[in-house]
């Protein structure tokens, strides 16, 4: 295993009497490329924004390696925050002043033919997507922190930030954590998947065992009910159940027709079966 | 990102600047007030303008990444919290002093008579809604909420502020008025008391700014309530203890307040305090006297008696009876200018009532000469009509005669328009009899007045003053110590004396009242002093030596009475007093007496 860069311990945060982080551990390690997933409100962001700074935790603690200075992460928000008065021109002297670099790479900005005097808030989402990662791409960052941004961009230049992303974590042996919905488009890039529910991980695995782990059995009758099964739904005329964990002995005492699943269908899975537990509470 | 903050601060300045210089120009285009001044339009907005725009530099610390979306980047940035109040405090603090000094320099270039706020309150609004409203900057981000919360907050500054001033004042059974805070001052000089009330002030400054501090430390994006419920919890404790700091400061300072000392020429010691009154020290006793006033400083002595003008009262000690009399009170709106004289049995002074012209400068309506019997309290009001009086700040009782039955007085504008004399008789006629380069005098029954370069001696003949002497005057002499001539009775002088003002000292000289001759007798360093009807001492400090010389001038002579060696010059809240008995040195808890002729030491026991 590559060395930790950074270790989260018990994060624990409140807004109001709500709990959005209860007692989050986790550890990044170099290169390693992370997707955290979750239902709407389960406490991603709020975890991503700690990492980038940008909240701070009650409790608990996030330290990073000393080779990962501040001035080595990089963060797109949701919000896709940026000063967005400033020309695209004014900002990236900005952000270059700010992080101390010295040859910035346009090939980004050049691809999406940006116009450098127009202002940010006037690009579009996708470009102000891709000229925000061509920022931080300029960083050479040790950590790349991506927050549910993907979706709002359309298939071409989700593409290109995919790609430019791939790149960078080749070139530069960058962490990148993404906080994601959908993984059709992503596939390929996690290395490790983390479910998150009530401000804690209910699942992290590496994507390579998880398919071992999680898998899909179709029937039109009922099966047993000691398969433990993390979600079920019905479809027209049969029924799908998402078994979690799976071995090959549980195979051998229920012995169903166990199919293998995409990332996609395992996380909806996931998210899934905590709405149908909300559900039954 | 410094570089960004003076950008940012730079396009508000532009703005402001942009509607403080247009605003009064567009007021005297569109004919709302045409007939006045720019400059005298300008200068009453330019101060709300500042006191608005102190507002806006501290509020708006984060409202431009408020306003853009950029507070989640911001914050992303590789700077701690501190770093970034840092960054964007700096070049508010430098455009807040900048602008600051450019009032200062309006101010003394002809704003202070159109100002809308005097100078001190005015700074103390302008500093402290600046410090307050940044620190409330990052509590929300509504514009609204933060002007309500930022006025309120300087008024819970400066309201706790009097409430512990009149608070102490209550324990210590200090009689309340309108004017408590003079009553209040436990230091010599008002410059004191105000630095006292500021520092008193800055103490609930702190809840804020410390407050602000930590807990921004920990700002992030969350709701404005969580960083809020962060602020309030740093803040309720230091506030009270601020509360009981400042209760307790004000408390101790005034309760150590220090106390005035006046010798008598029968060798009476007078102490007066705000609040512990008046006692009078002889040999081995000491005798309070019982008043419900304040009486402030001995003013002007005349027998048994001691006399205090201030704060437009004019109150008589009896220091044989131990009994204070207030002979009389101006009514509310009015002013006793400058101060009061006093002949035979009668106190005289100018009374005027201060208003305002549109343009804001200041003039004085309803002048009057007052003249309050001593024996009976009646009251003589002789009105003053004559224009050049209402433009005159100090207008001076000189002196004061008969001829042929008639009574007159004179009296001198000041520094308005040269010094113009003026005559006033019984009826209120007045007559300008003349104008003097320097304060003129009347003695020995004679008006001594200047040229550029001669001093006339004029003496009154059928109905006017005829010169009767000119004496030149080339280095430019001032004969009769200024307006000190309190007492205005006319006795017969030999001389008077006189002085002008060195590049490094003072030179000395002296007016033969028999031959008009002026003999120059000497240069030193301080001051002159002048008891009437005919005492003039030097008080000479040499900070060097840490001494007090005393002088006496008598007949061309300077004589060395005593040198002061142990007398910590230093210390600026030691106090060296000439008074017609002797000197009074007060050095802390400790009182010095020393009594003329020869200033040797006098004890009191009870002292």
């Amino acid at each position: 295993m590559t060395e930790k860069i950074v270790e989260v311990e018990n994060l624990k945060l409140n807004i109001g009497r709500k709990k959005i982080l209860d007692n989050t551990s986790f550890e990044l390690h170099k290169g390693e490329s992370v997707v955290i997933a979750g239902r709407n409100g389960s406490g991603k962001t709020t975890f991503l924004k700690c990492m980038a700074n940008v909240i701070f935790p009650d409790q608990g603690s996030i330290i990073f390696s000393e080779e990962v200075p501040q001035e080595k992460i990089g963060y797109i928000s949701d919000q896709l925050s940026l000063f967005e008065n400033y020309t695209v021109k004014q900002g990236i002297h900005f952000h270059a002043s700010v992080f101390q670099i010295e040859d910035f790479d346009y090939t980004l900005i050049n691809e999406l033919k940006l116009d450098l005097k127009q202002k940010i808030k006037n690009l579009s989402a996708g470009e102000r997507t891709l000229y925000h990662l061509s920022l931080i791409l300029a960083q050479k960052p040790e950590i790349l922190l991506i927050d549910e941004i993907i979706h709002v961009i359309d298939p071409y230049l989700r593409e290109k930030f995919l790609e430019a992303v791939i790149d960078l974590m080749d070139r530069c042996q960058t962490a990148v954590v993404m906080v994601n919905h959908t993984f059709s488009e992503i596939e390929k890039i996690p290395e490790r998947v983390l479910v998150m529910e009530k401000g804690q991980f209910i699942l992290d695995e590496k994507s390579e065992t998880l398919g071992e782990k999680l898998k899909k059995v179709v029937s039109e009758a009922e099966i047993s009910k000691e398969v433990p099964c993390i979600f079920q739904r019905e479809l027209s005329y049969f029924r799908e159940y998402f078994v979690y964990p799976f071995n090959e002995q549980l195979r051998k005492k229920f012995p169903y027709d166990y199919k293998n699943t995409g990332l996609n269908e395992i996380i909806k899975a996931f998210i899934g079966g905590q709405y149908v537990k909300k559900g039954n509470q | 990102m410094l570089k960004k903050e003076i950008n940012d601060v730079l396009k508000q300045i532009v703005f402001f600047t942009a509607a403080v210089l247009l605003l009064p120009a567009f007021l005297i285009i569109t004919t709302i007030i045409s007939d006045q001044s720019y400059f005298s339009v300008f200068f009453p907005l330019f101060q709300f303008g500042l006191i608005f725009g102190a507002f806006f530099m501290g509020s708006s610390l984060f409202s431009l990444e408020h306003g853009q979306r950029g507070m989640e980047y911001l914050l992303s940035l590789p700077y701690s919290r501190l770093q970034l109040i840092g960054f964007k405090i700096l070049p508010r603090i430098i455009t807040v002093m900048i602008f600051f000094v450019a009032f200062w320099i309006l101010y003394n270039a002809g704003g202070e008579d159109l100002a809308a706020f005097p100078f001190a309150p005015f700074s103390a609004i302008y500093f402290f809604l600046f410090l307050i409203s940044l620190s409330l900057s990052a509590n929300s981000e509504n514009f609204l909420v933060l002007f309500v919360a930022s006025f309120f907050s300087l008024f819970i500054c400066f309201g706790l502020l009097f409430l512990i001033l009149w608070l102490v004042m209550l324990i210590k059974g200090i009689p309340f008025s309108p004017l408590f805070l003079r009553y209040f001052f436990t230091w010599e000089h008002a410059a004191e008391a105000s630095a006292f009330i500021l520092f008193v002030a800055s103490i609930f400054l702190l809840p804020f700014l410390i407050s602000f501090i930590l807990s921004f430390k920990k700002y992030d994006i969350r709701p404005a309530k969580v960083y809020n419920r962060r602020y309030f919890k740093f803040f309720t404790p230091i506030l009270i203890l601020g509360f009981i700091v400042s209760f307790l400061f004000v408390y101790w300072s005034t309760g150590t307040g220090y106390r005035q000392y006046y010798l008598t020429q029968d060798l009476k010691l007078i102490e007066s305090h705000p609040y512990s009154g008046i006692k009078i020290y002889e040999d081995n006793k000491v005798h309070k006297v019982e008043a419900d006033f304040y009486f402030w400083w001995p003013y002007l002595e005349d027998n048994e008696y001691l006399y205090d003008g201030s704060f437009n009262k004019i109150i008589r000690l009896n220091t044989t009876d131990y009994m204070a009399e207030l002979l009389y009170e101006a009514p509310s709106e009015r002013d006793i200018t400058w101060q009061f004289w006093k002949y035979d049995q009668t106190i005289a002074f100018v009374e005027r009532t201060e208003k305002r012209e549109r343009n804001r400068k200041r003039y004085f309506s309803d002048n009057q000469l007052v003249l309050v019997d001593e024996a009976s309290k009646e009251l003589t009001r002789i009105p003053l009509e004559y224009q050049l009086l209402e433009k005159s700040y100090s207008p001076t009782l000189i002196g004061t005669d008969r001829i042929d039955g008639r009574q007159f007085w004179l009296i001198c504008t000041g520094r308005y328009k040269k010094n113009q004399i003026l005559r006033i008789w019984e009826d209120g006629q007045i007559e300008n009899i003349g104008e003097s380069q320097k304060a003129p005098l009347y003695v020995n029954r004679m008006l001594i007045s200047y040229t550029d370069k001669d001093v006339i001696i004029s003496r009154e003949k059928e109905g006017h003053f005829e010169t009767i002497r000119k004496t030149p005057n080339s280095q430019g002499f001032q004969f009769g110590v200024g307006y000190l001539r309190i007492n205005l009775n006319n006795v017969s002088l030999k001389e008077v004396y006189g002085w002008r003002r060195g590049p490094k000292s003072l030179k000395y000289a002296r007016l033969s009242l028999e031959n008009f001759e002026i003999e120059e007798f000497g240069e030193t360093k301080g001051y002159l002093q002048f008891f009437y009807p005919d005492k003039y001492y030097l008080v000479e400090t040499n900070h060097i030596a840490s001494a007090v010389n005393v002088y006496e001038f008598k007949e061309g002579k300077m004589k060395l009475l005593r040198t002061f060696s142990d007398f910590d010059t230093t210390e600026i809240r030691n106090r060296f007093r000439l008074c017609k008995g002797g000197v009074v040195i007060r050095e802390g808890k400790k009182v010095r007496v020393y009594a003329f002729p020869d200033l040797k030491e006098i004890k009191f026991k009870k002292l």
